[in-house]
């Protein structure tokens, strides 16, 4: 690694030209410790770093839309349905964290933030738990009604014409922070509780995603897609159901019919032997029945029924 | 137009820029996510309480910073990097330059389009793919600060083509 080293810095330089350079290796996770700090005292003493710094975090941002190509519409549409199918039984008011002023304190009681932009976020925690009821169905009849608008708009915008329903048999789920009785299109969802949440698929193909998993479904052309994000599960598909896709960041499986499992790993299980060194993120494929397809990189890897194997990006 | 759809029509407008901020100081691309979907639920439920007469960007990026700033105190470091008063000055850095930011979002089109394929692939590799310098060093055979100076001239050559288009008074 030759990236340039900071002890070698010119102490002339000036403040935005080291900036630039901090930034960058900031962006690709290459900054190191001493760095980061170099980073956190420019941003907050040059404004003209803290400048550079913001539209480099909208020049990747924006590489990131293109490249990715998110459908931005039909997330925040599912974000207010998701929102909108809470489930009675967990239908809390709607501040789930730490209530918090409107200016925050910095951390261990540091200086308060100076801007002025802040508007109250959070309802105070002093508040009558009959007028949290009263603010959460106020708030649920509004994001009703702006579902409507929403769904609309996402509709008319999206090629995507499928509507039949991803079922949610067991288990439980929460899309950002708060459970619900839904499984939403194209956002991301986490498995809570201690069991599996069983979802069935358009077509019938059951994922059983364990405890603590993470993951999108998207709806494409011809089947669903399952973006596996953590954690993993045990996937069922019948001879006469639509294929799966389930998309990770090591691979891409596949499969017309087969039983099998996934585990995608990406961050070390304590406690782990220090001598035992897994390269991470890694995809641990279990195939019960039939056979699944492993794509990593354009290479297609098949396995058959009784096969086990860990995959990772470092091949 | 209603609540509901001025609502939509100022989110979807700045929906990149709130993501920008946020993936700014969280760098886990999942841990991001799950906060712009955090964040864009507390903007609706706070819609009410948003003054027309000041830029909504900034508006949410302040109600993203005080989430920000929350879980910073609950988890240091992880997910979010940066400390309260770095993600303050991120924050009104955000602010002092959105002017233009959608026709920036429009030049960078265009300038992606007038890349050579062999800059586009490896910008794919690093964001379609959301791969690790590290990792398309190993695809490609190079080394990593060959990779890691390439895209760093891919990101600056791009910043001077939106510039360019800019200051040039369009876009097309």
């Amino acid at each position: 690694m030759t990236v340039p080293d900071p002890n070698r810095r010119d102490p002339h330089r000036p403040d935005r030209d080291r900036g630039d350079e901090l930034i960058q290796k900031y962006f690709e996770g290459l900054a190191s410790d001493s760095e980061l700090a170099e980073l956190e005292r420019l941003l907050t003493t040059s404004p003209a770093v803290a400048s550079a710094f913001a539209e480099t975090a909208r020049l990747h941002a924006g590489l990131q839309r293109h490249f990715q190509r998110q459908y931005k519409i039909d997330q925040v549409a599912s974000l207010l349905q998701a929102a909108e199918s809470e489930s009675p039984a967990t239908n809390r008011p709607p501040s789930p964290e730490p209530v918090r002023s409107a200016r925050p304190e910095g951390p261990a009681g540091g200086t308060p933030p100076a801007r002025s932009t802040f508007v109250p976020v959070y309802t105070h925690r002093a508040e009558t738990s009959r007028r949290r009821r009263l603010a959460a169905i106020r708030v649920s009849k509004v994001i009703a009604a702006l579902l409507l608008v929403a769904v609309g708009v996402a509709v008319w915008i999206s090629e995507r014409t499928h509507s039949a329903p991803l079922r949610l048999i067991s288990g439980r789920v929460s899309v950002a922070g708060r459970e619900v009785a839904a499984i939403p299109v194209s956002l991301i969802f986490k498995v809570v509780g201690h069991d599996q949440a069983v979802i069935e698929l358009p077509g019938g193909a059951l994922v059983k995603l364990a405890p603590a998993t993470r993951a999108t479904i998207h709806r494409r052309a011809d089947r669903a897609v399952l973006e596996l994000k953590t954690g993993g599960g045990d996937f069922v598909v019948q001879p006469d159901q639509p294929a799966i896709r389930i998309e990770t960041e090591v691979g891409v499986v596949t499969t017309a019919s087969g039983q099998f499992s996934l585990d995608l790993m990406t961050a070390p299980v304590s406690p782990i032997s220090p001598s035992i060194s897994m390269p991470l993120p890694s995809l641990a494929v279990v195939v019960a029945e039939g056979s699944v397809t492993v794509e990593q990189r354009g290479r297609p890897t098949i396995l058959s029924r009784g096969e086990q194997r860990v995959f990772s990006n470092a091949g | 137009m209603d609540r509901q759809e001025e609502f939509l029509k100022l989110l979807f407008g700045c929906e990149l820029d709130i993501r920008a901020f946020i993936g700014s100081v969280v760098r886990d691309a999942h841990d991001s996510d799950d906060l712009f979907q955090e964040v864009a639920l507390i903007l609706w439920k706070e819609f009410s309480r948003y003054d027309r007469g000041r830029s909504f960007g900034a508006w949410a990026r302040g109600i993203a910073s005080v989430k920000l700033m929350q879980r910073w105190d609950q988890t240091k470091r992880l997910p979010v990097v940066m400390p309260p008063e770095t993600i303050q000055a991120i924050a009104s850095a955000f602010d002092r330059t959105e002017d233009q930011s959608s026709r920036k979002a429009e030049a960078l089109e265009r300038c992606l389009e007038q890349l050579p394929e062999k800059s586009r692939h490896l910008l794919a590799l690093r964001y379609e793919r959301s791969l690790k310098v590290e990792q398309i060093a190993h695809d490609l055979q190079a080394t990593l600060d060959a990779v890691y100076q390439s895209l760093s001239r891919l990101r600056a050559s791009l910043q001077d083509c939106i510039n360019r288009r800019l200051s040039a008074g369009g876009t097309a």
